[in-house]
């Protein structure tokens, strides 16, 4: 059964609009089609409608990321990467396709997201944005231009820094968390995986080594 | 007993009239000393959202989310208070910033689900109270929260503004017996008090 986002929703500047789960989900992309759909959404969003150069697109980093995607029924719509860092994670790249815009899709995917870094531990976000969508972004999230950082420009745009403070998770994936949990899916850690099925078999540690 | 987080508008309140503003820094161990006293302790999530069920029965008001008072807790360092085991009572408060005390008075202010700027962060300069909910079960906790609610608003929060909501007519008996008075041109249910006079001594 699909788990209300109650702690990643906080983060929002208002909470999910009624029904925005019905219309949408978002999960980490976990299959090398999950991942192009992403990769196509901010193909479309950036490369096409915004003309950022293909190897500022994709940087580098979207091999060592997390990427959630959003979708309508079943058609993707929108995407975040999320990289992880010490004591933050570093939420970027979020797209949503243009018809789609205005609805809460980008909603829930950010509520999807912020479930998914509450429930690693994570106690704060860090996004660089458009400066000029400043008021946009404040209008999204519950957040905070980081102060006393000067401001800084690339790939043809002016950016600022954004924190995103995240509740604390009451059920946080800690290094004591089941054995059988920490290895399901990513993003699915509440429901039986691949793993929990295999437990019932043999063991035989000396064929498997 | 009991109040619900409420916002409104204010519009003839002296204290705002005369457009003065204090801010301090919170004394967290005094204040949690002090709530100490009538058996109150910060919440933990679960505590919380017993608290907050026990609410509810008590005032047949949807409440703020446990999610949402833990987190604010969190941010603020004082929010969510119970006292019993099990939980038999509860005292929300959320300290205000100088733009949070401005949003109470021009109604922008969402107690359940408060911008940041509108909320006093721990650490942070606070310029008034929201008293969320008050609730008790039996009569000693209700006697409990109307202790700890007085004491902590007198001898913590008393140079600043402090607001409520009568959600019931018990509420706002008690909110009245604590000197607070209702406020026009907002929620019918909305109640403030200025803040309190200092003593020269504590002026110095």
């Amino acid at each position: 059964m699909r788990r209300y986002p109650s702690i990643g929703e906080l983060v929002l500047a208002r909470p999910l609009p009624p029904g925005a789960l019905e219309t949408f989900s978002a999960r980490p992309a976990r299959t090398l089609e999950e991942y192009q759909q992403a990769m196509a959404i901010r193909a479309a969003v950036y490369i096409a409608e915004q003309d950022c150069p293909y190897e500022e697109e994709y940087d580098g980093n979207d091999f060592t990321a997390t990427h959630m995607v959003v979708y309508a029924g079943a058609r993707p719509v929108g995407t975040i990467r999320v990289r992880w860092f010490a004591s933050f994670a570093k939420v970027e790249r979020t797209s949503i396709l243009k018809p789609f815009r205005g609805t809460p899709a980008v909603k829930v995917l950010l509520a999807e997201t912020f479930e998914i870094i509450a429930r690693k531990g994570y106690r704060l976000a860090l996004a660089q944005i458009q400066a000029r969508l400043w008021p946009t972004w404040s209008r999204v999230f519950r957040c905070r231009l980081v102060s006393g950082r000067p401001g800084f420009a690339f790939s043809g745009f002016e950016y600022a820094e954004m924190e995103i403070p995240v509740p604390r998770h009451p059920e946080v994936l800690g290094v004591r968390a089941s054995p059988l949990q920490v290895i399901r899916p990513e993003g699915a850690w509440d429901e039986l995986g691949v793993l929990d099925r295999s437990t019932d078999r043999p063991t035989d540690g000396a064929e498997a080594a | 007993m009991s109040c619900a987080i409420a916002s409104a508008e204010y519009t003839h309140w002296s204290y705002f009239v005369e457009g003065t503003l204090t801010e301090f820094l919170i004394d967290y161990s005094r204040l949690a000393a002090r709530a100490e006293e009538f058996g109150f302790r910060r919440g933990e999530f679960l505590e919380l959202k017993a608290g907050l069920q026990l609410a509810e029965e008590l005032t047949g008001q949807v409440m703020a989310t446990p999610e949402s008072i833990t987190w604010i807790d969190s941010l603020t360092g004082m929010t969510g208070w119970v006292t019993g085991s099990p939980v038999d009572g509860i005292f929300i408060s959320v300290p205000l910033t100088a733009a949070g005390v401005a949003a109470v008075r021009d109604g922008s202010f969402v107690p359940g689900w408060p911008s940041l700027a509108h909320v006093c962060e721990e650490g942070g300069l606070c310029a008034g109270v929201y008293i969320g909910i008050y609730a008790g079960a039996t009569k000693d906790a209700r006697r409990r929260v109307m202790m700890a609610a007085a004491v902590v608003r007198v001898d913590i929060f008393g140079t600043v503004p402090c607001f409520a909501r009568g959600a019931t007519e018990d509420g706002k008996r008690s909110m009245a017996s604590l000197g607070f008075q209702p406020i026009e041109g907002g929620l019918s249910d909305l109640w403030g008090q200025d803040p309190l006079p200092q003593s020269r001594e504590d002026a110095a």
